[in-house]
């Protein structure tokens, strides 16, 4: 494993993983790293090791701090997409 | 939800964001420790989010990175509520006054409702309870109920229990009276029963005493019924004296003549009503009316005192009073003489009934036409109690042998 890999994996520990909770129409996912796209029929959060992607309707962002972020909404879809780090 | 009220509370306000990134926004807000809650995307270029008054201004060093442009289009929160009403000093120093007030008011008596039973002198209650520090317009402060009710059962023999509940600034005093004590009958005292009407005896009972009548007897007003003279009822008994106790029913006439005129003048209301209001604050009474309020015309008056109140607890020494005048009219009444005689004979029997201790048997009446009025002879037969205690000071009868005089 090279210096650059090392310092990857090590970052990734101390972050944590991204963790997302469901319960009714509210969707919340700790330990983002912001917010690649907003719109009302998509949210793409950026979280270490890869994005969440959420499809639905109505969308709206409930809370936004560093800690989690909080969407409302009709949720259909929500997807993990590996960065591939 | 509790969070999001004290934050409203605090201050926040509602932004609109719009530019080309409005997610660098976003970010830029993180990075920048700003929370950021109801966002909502408008279009592809504006979105509205919902922020502190604290962040807002650290929001304001961090607008040159975000490449968008940032109007306030709500505001909510204590800050800008006292802001706006700063300006309106007057407003606010007339609200805290008026509270002042209340609270001021609230330490005074201002309702006393005294509710005594029957047999209670509420004249002379009234005078304890100002003696003692109870009256409208008293301070609360200084009342002491316990002293209160000690000087009304010592003073006022006629009390029994006294309650004295206070409700915010009212207060009400139930008294009830004492039961007074029967009144003893003296057995030994000589009473005996006298006829208060001549009749024919119809029924005897002689509970105590002897009965000098028996059924079928006539007797006139005043003749001795039952004797309180009693004879040996044994060979070595003594004739005594007794308290006479009995009822002695009998067939009575009841008889009366009754003269009403044929016309008359009536007051009847003609639906007309006419309201006038006061206001009365403590005992200074301010009239919202001209004048004597009262009409020329002849009328009922009902007068309705309600009394203003904060809540159930609170109440104020305002009044508002509301006299409604009911108009009425004289109007002129004439009856023919039968008609009007048979009346008063009914209403007379009527009134008999209620006051006879028996039955009325039988009934009749001859009515006679004066011309301007009508005379009305009734008369009834009645089976009455006729017998009354009275003083009795018949001799004692001769000592007898009872065998012989079975």
């Amino acid at each position: 494993m090279g210096l650059k890999e090392l310092c990857a994996s090590l970052g990734q520990t101390v972050q944590g993983t991204p963790r997302v909770e469901v319960e009714g129409e509210r969707l919340v996912i700790e330990r983002h790293k912001g917010v690649r796209a907003y719109s009302t029929t998509c949210i793409r959060v950026d979280c270490p090791g890869g994005e969440v992607c959420i499809e639905g309707e109505g969308l709206t962002l409930e809370a936004l701090s560093r800690a989690e972020v909080s969407v409302h909404g009709a949720v259909a879809r929500v997807s993990w997409k590996d960065s591939g780090g | 939800m509790f969070s999001r009220f004290l934050a409203r509370s605090v201050g926040e306000v509602r932004i609109r964001v719009r530019g080309a990134s409005t997610e660098r926004f976003l970010n830029v807000c993180l990075r920048g420790e700003i929370a950021l809650w109801d966002v909502t995307r408008e279009d592809a270029r504006t979105l509205t989010a919902t922020l502190s008054v604290r962040d807002f201004y650290a929001l304001r060093r961090l607008m040159g990175r975000t490449g968008c442009r940032v109007r306030i289009v709500e505001r909510h929160g204590a800050p800008f509520w006292v802001n706006r009403v700063r300006a309106r000093w007057v407003l606010g120093a007339g609200v805290f006054g008026l509270a002042a007030l209340l609270v001021v008011l609230s330490q005074f008596l201002w309702v006393l409702e005294i509710d005594a039973a029957p047999g209670v002198p509420v004249g002379a209650l009234r005078e304890i309870l100002r003696e003692t520090g109870i009256y409208e317009g008293a301070y609360l402060g200084s009342v002491d109920t316990a002293v209160t009710r000690r000087a009304i059962q010592t003073e006022l023999p006629e009390a029994s229990v006294v309650a004295i509940t206070r409700i915010g600034n009212a207060m009400r005093v139930e008294v009830d009276a004492a039961v007074p004590m029967p009144t003893k009958v003296d057995r030994a005292a000589p009473t005996g029963l006298v006829a208060v009407r001549d009749g024919v005896v119809s029924k005897v009972t002689a509970n105590n005493g002897q009965a000098l009548v028996k059924p079928g007897d006539a007797v006139e007003a005043g003749t001795l019924l039952i004797s309180s003279a009693v004879p040996n009822t044994t060979e070595w008994g003594q004739p005594h004296r007794t308290h006479g106790m009995g009822r002695v029913m009998a067939y009575t006439s009841r008889t009366d003549e009754l003269i009403h005129p044929l016309s008359w003048t009536e007051w009847r209301q003609t639906g007309q009503t006419h309201v006038n209001y006061a206001l009365v604050f403590g005992t200074r009474r301010i009239n919202l009316y001209f004048g004597s309020g009262i009409p020329a015309w002849g009328c009922d008056k009902i007068i309705e005192k309600t009394r203003l109140s904060i809540g159930s607890r609170l109440l104020l020494p305002v009044s508002v009073v509301r006299q409604t005048y009911r108009e009425k009219d004289a109007v002129p009444v004439t009856q023919d003489a039968q008609t009007l005689g048979d009346a008063l004979a009914e209403q007379w029997l009527e009134d008999l009934a209620g006051e006879l201790d028996g039955t009325i048997l039988e009934s009749s009446w001859k009515i006679e036409d004066l011309g301007d009025a009508v005379r009305v002879r009734v008369t009834a037969s009645c089976e009455e109690q006729i017998a009354a205690e009275m003083i009795d000071r018949t001799p004692l009868p001769e000592k007898q042998d009872p065998e012989q005089t079975e």
